[in-house]
């Protein structure tokens, strides 16, 4: 077996070690390390009995300083002593707050991991900050607009004029037909890219060599694509077709990377060489565009000196095009394109998730807040049991210093506790389970070795430390001895404020209950929100060719179960494009569908003003289109769009033409019939949906065995937004019971804590004939006004941030209700009513001679 | 400061030294402990004793000997100085003549 000792054990002793010292006792540590190796102890314990012994040697730092720095050094390992022995005799609110910590960071973690990788997709590219996207400007509409494209000859060009340029590559993305004989193929994205690739980008190789891509059709396999094309046989030297546009060209596997974060912009399936693209004879026209063209340089701050230089290459494009002239180039970091990916068209990068982004950190915020207060309020309460403690130490002579240091120690075992278990929990359990549920957001194996994660871990842990331990241990540190030991005449002031924090943490409670419930209610409504449209009994799928067309229309118009159909050029929720209307002066962006004159009918869209027209050359628009240009009378106006006059004769209600996030925009629908391939939409009678689908998919399996088709039942086209919805809802009623959870646990803590204070008093009273109901809200009482006014705080921030969460997240939602605030109160009271009966029984009936009898 | 004394932690390790003669660094020594004495220590420990005795001038160290078993690094090797042996016979000769002092009858135990 082969193994390595820690290299930080080294570098920690170093510090202080002098050389002689350091050859010595590094060498003893290794050979000590190999030689349990060599008796087949298992790494790990090897590695762990290093780290201890090495850590060891930490003492042999006392030996160059002066006196000073033993004493201090005694006093932390004191307080560690001291603050493990406390938490081992508090074992139920250790435990309380142990368990509450470790299920804040145990969510916030995987939060972390997502949403670093939703912003900093990028981030496992080593050269990374010296590598630039080259981006084209245009002029559209009086405002600059960018795409990722760039011209086809720019890259070469670049390269050879421009001395800063130490890289370029370009990537033509193509989709492509993968035949891998025997009628076994794929459909997916083909990368042509220049040989650089590999040395500009890092990308792990798992077999083959990175410099497959410079000999001509030889291509490098991503591992998925490896392992669906050939299983788990060796791909390398196996050979596929390719059929790109009407070109087909045979490849050999030269190379299989290694699984890498999925996110990334440039995930490919396949890389080919450039020069072996279909189009390839057009990599001198000016006119042409690539799908990207990156470039590498020695300095970060070099793309500003390269800016100025880049207006030739301008000219040149310009020269060759007549309409729409080029306005500048410019470079956009490879780890900032997916931050600034909405504001670039055709780009590699997809906009970042911000709805699950902006959800997912609310939420682990809030939890962590919560758990941070609660262990507040636990720590408060416990450090107020010790006020003899503290007040006899005090008399005895301990610095405030030392005190301070002593609480902030237990506070920060706590929080290590935590911090450990939390991580512990997502790389043993969290992580496989979303491995093995499809969501692959990081790679378990290299969870502990990433750097951020634990910078992370840390920051999270002083968070905490500092939110939760520093105040309380202030507090204690302040109080004077006298005081303290002549009674306890300062502790209702304390309590009160201790009270505050416990109404504050309430009140998080409720928020985070409340915002929850209302996503969760929001969510729960989407299913049943209305379209716009009817999409119900509906069925569409893809033509590529007439013949398809007339093969399945025959094979459609027989079936009894279907009661209308129409070809057209794109479909609602399916697909559409964009366009730019002028009109009435203005001109406007807009979205356009093509369709036939039987489509509105199916559609069922609500007609507003007008009727539907059925020749080419008029338009349906929506209600946004008719504000957006201002018209008082629609019907009978007309406008261009793309140069064709057209002419309004119906306004339909604006409808969801895409999903709920989406805002929406001004649509244009115009006829267009009679078309030869295109988007086939079928009604059929109710119920039979699913039939048709599957009926139609027979047919063109057995008609068009080579041909994929994409069929869809209507009502199932958005089946994934629900999925995504239902995972939500699921993350929705998991938080609101573990806000409940928290709070239940941190009120159980200090009720028992009231209770062990104030038994004997009850029990008096109780003696002199005070009633049950009485004594039980003498210790139960308080809670219940604070839980009243953290209600009645709670309610109006809550309505607040539900809102612009919803905001920011919706662009059309439901309204922030009722039901999901009540439900929260209803909830709480009764949680916490559950809570604290055990402890009312007590009080209820308890036997005063039985606590009274020993003293 | 407690003088020329040795602790007996000290003593054992300076015996150990001596006992290795030119062999004595760090592993040896724990491995000597643990054979001859059934002493387990911690490297640390030797290492602390082994600092304290060069300071007092009983021990003297060179580094020597790399090998591969120790990742290339030299091993600290420790010899007996001439004060150390003093140390040593001093300490030895404090407890022969505690020894002959104590009365027979110290040690003479009458079973109950």
């Amino acid at each position: 077996m082969k193994g390595k000792p820690p290299v930080w054990i080294e570098k920690l002793l170093s510090r202080f070690l002098t050389h002689k010292q350091r050859e010595a006792i590094l060498g003893d540590l290794e050979e000590k390390f190999f030689r349990r190796l060599s008796n087949r102890e298992p790494i790990w314990k090897v590695k762990i009995k290093y780290v201890v012994e090495g850590i060891g040697f930490l003492k042999m730092m006392r030996l160059k300083n002066n006196s000073n720095s033993i004493i201090i050094h005694d006093m932390f390992r004191n307080n560690i002593k001291l603050a493990w022995r406390s938490f081992l005799k508090q074992r139920a609110t250790s435990f309380i707050n142990v368990f509450c910590l470790t299920v804040a960071i145990a969510f916030s973690i995987p939060v972390y991991l997502f949403v670093h990788i939703e912003l900093d997709n990028e981030y496992f590219h080593r050269n990374g900050s010296t590598v630039f996207l080259v981006e084209s400007q245009f002029l559209k509409d009086d405002h600059l607009t960018t795409t990722g494209r760039s011209p086809k000859p720019l890259g070469p060009a670049m390269q050879q004029e421009l001395p800063l340029i130490t890289d370029v590559v370009r990537v033509e993305r193509t989709n492509g037909e993968i035949n891998l004989g025997d009628g076994k193929k794929f459909y997916q994205w083909v990368h042509y890219v220049d040989p650089g690739f590999m040395n500009m980008f890092t990308f792990p190789l798992k077999a083959g060599h990175a410099d497959a891509l410079s000999s001509p059709q030889t291509v490098i396999l991503s591992d998925f694509a490896a392992r669906n094309y050939f299983g788990n046989d060796d791909p390398i030297g196996r050979t596929f077709e390719i059929k790109t546009g009407d070109e087909t060209k045979l490849f050999t596997v030269g190379g299989v990377t290694d699984q890498y974060p999925t996110n990334t912009s440039l995930r490919f399936f396949i890389l080919a060489p450039y020069g072996d693209q279909p189009s390839h004879a057009s990599a001198h026209d000016w006119k042409q565009f690539t799908t990207a063209t990156f470039i590498k340089v020695s300095h970060a701050s070099d793309v500003d000196q390269l800016k100025q230089q880049m207006n030739r290459f301008v000219v040149l494009h310009n020269a060759t095009v007549t309409d729409h002239p080029m306005e500048s180039f410019t470079f956009d970091n490879l780890y900032d394109l997916k931050r600034h990916a909405a504001n670039v068209e055709e780009g590699l990068a997809y906009p970042p998730f911000w709805i699950a982004i902006i959800m997912m950190t609310a939420i682990a915020t809030l939890l962590l807040l919560l758990a941070g207060f609660n262990f507040m309020n636990i720590s408060f309460a416990s450090a107020i049991a010790r006020f003899k403690e503290i007040g006899v130490r005090k008399v005895v002579g301990i610095s405030r210093f030392e005190l301070f240091t002593q609480f902030m120690t237990e506070t920060l075992l706590t929080g290590i506790i935590s911090v450990a278990f939390g991580a512990l929990l997502v790389w043993v359990v969290i992580l496989p389970l979303m491995q093995s549920n499809g969501v692959r957001i990081n790679d378990v194996t290299d969870f502990m070795s990433r750097p951020d994660i634990w910078f992370y871990c840390l920051s999270v842990l002083m968070g905490i430390a500092f939110l939760s331990g520093a105040y309380p241990a202030f507090v204690v540190s302040c109080f004077r001895p006298v005081v303290i030991l002549r009674g306890r005449v300062k502790l209702e002031s304390k309590n009160r404020f201790m009270q505050s924090l416990l109404v504050f943490q309430f009140a998080l409670a409720f928020i985070t209950m409340i915002t929850c419930l209302t996503l969760f209610s929001n969510a729960f409504d989407e299913k049943d929100r209305f379209w716009g449209y009817d999409p119900s009994d509906m069925v569409s799928f893809v033509v590529k060719t007439n013949d398809q067309l007339n093969a399945l229309m025959k094979e459609v118009s027989e079936r009894p179960d279907i009661t209308s159909v129409s070809v057209n050029a794109s479909h609602v929720g399916f697909s559409y494009s964009r366009s730019t209307v002028e009109g009435e002066g203005r001109s406007n962006g807009v979205v356009t569908y093509r369709v036939s004159d039987t489509y509105f009918k199916q559609l069922d869209l609500r007609l507003k003003q007008g009727k539907f027209p059925k020749e080419p050359g008029f338009a349906v628009v929506n209600e946004t289109f008719v504000k957006s240009f201002d018209l008082k009378d629609p019907i009978g106006k007309t406008f261009t769009m793309d140069s064709v006059y057209y002419v309004i004769q119906a306004v339909v209600e604006d409808f969801h033409y895409f999903d709920f996030q989406s805002q929406i925009d001004p649509v244009v629908m115009e006829i267009k019939n009679n078309v030869e391939s295109g988007i086939v939409v079928v009604k059929t009678t109710p119920g039979r949906a699913e039939n048709v689908s599957e009926a139609i998919g027979a047919v063109t399996r057995h008609q068009f065995p080579n041909e994929r088709f994409f069929i869809h039942v209507q009502d199932k086209l958005f089946d994934d937004q629900y999925r995504s919805s239902k995972y939500i809802v699921h993350l929705f009623i998991f938080t609101t019971f573990l806000a409940l959870f928290m709070s239940g646990l941190a009120l159980f803590g200090l009720a028992s804590q009231r209770m062990a204070n104030r038994l004997k008093e009850i029990c008096i009273r109780k003696i002199f004939g005070v009633p049950v109901f009485k004594a039980v809200m003498m210790v139960n009482g308080s809670f219940l006004y604070m839980l009243i006014i953290a209600a009645v705080i709670s309610t109006p921030a809550s309505y607040v941030i539900a809102n612009i969460l919803l905001d920011s997240i919706y662009a059309y939602h439901s309204h922030v209700n009722i039901t999901a605030f009540l439900t929260a109160y209803v909830l709480m009271f009764v949680t916490l009513f559950i809570t604290l009966s055990g402890k009312m029984y007590k009080v209820a009936t308890v036997n005063p001679s039985e606590i009274l009898r020993s003293e | 400061m407690k003088g020329t004394n040795l602790g007996e932690f000290e003593e054992l390790v300076l015996l150990v030294v001596a006992v290795l003669f030119d062999e004595a660094y760090g592993v040896a020594i724990q491995d000597e402990l643990l054979n001859r004495c059934d002493r387990e220590t911690s490297l640390s420990t030797i290492h602390m004793a082994l600092h304290r005795l060069e300071e007092k001038g009983y021990l003297e160290s060179r580094l020597d000997g790399a090998t591969n078993e120790r990742g290339g690094r030299k091993k600290l090797i420790f010899r007996v100085t001439k004060s150390g042996q003093k140390a040593l016979a001093f300490s030895k000769d404090q407890r022969n003549s505690l020894w002959n002092a104590a009365p027979k009858a110290a040690f003479n135990f009458i079973p109950r």
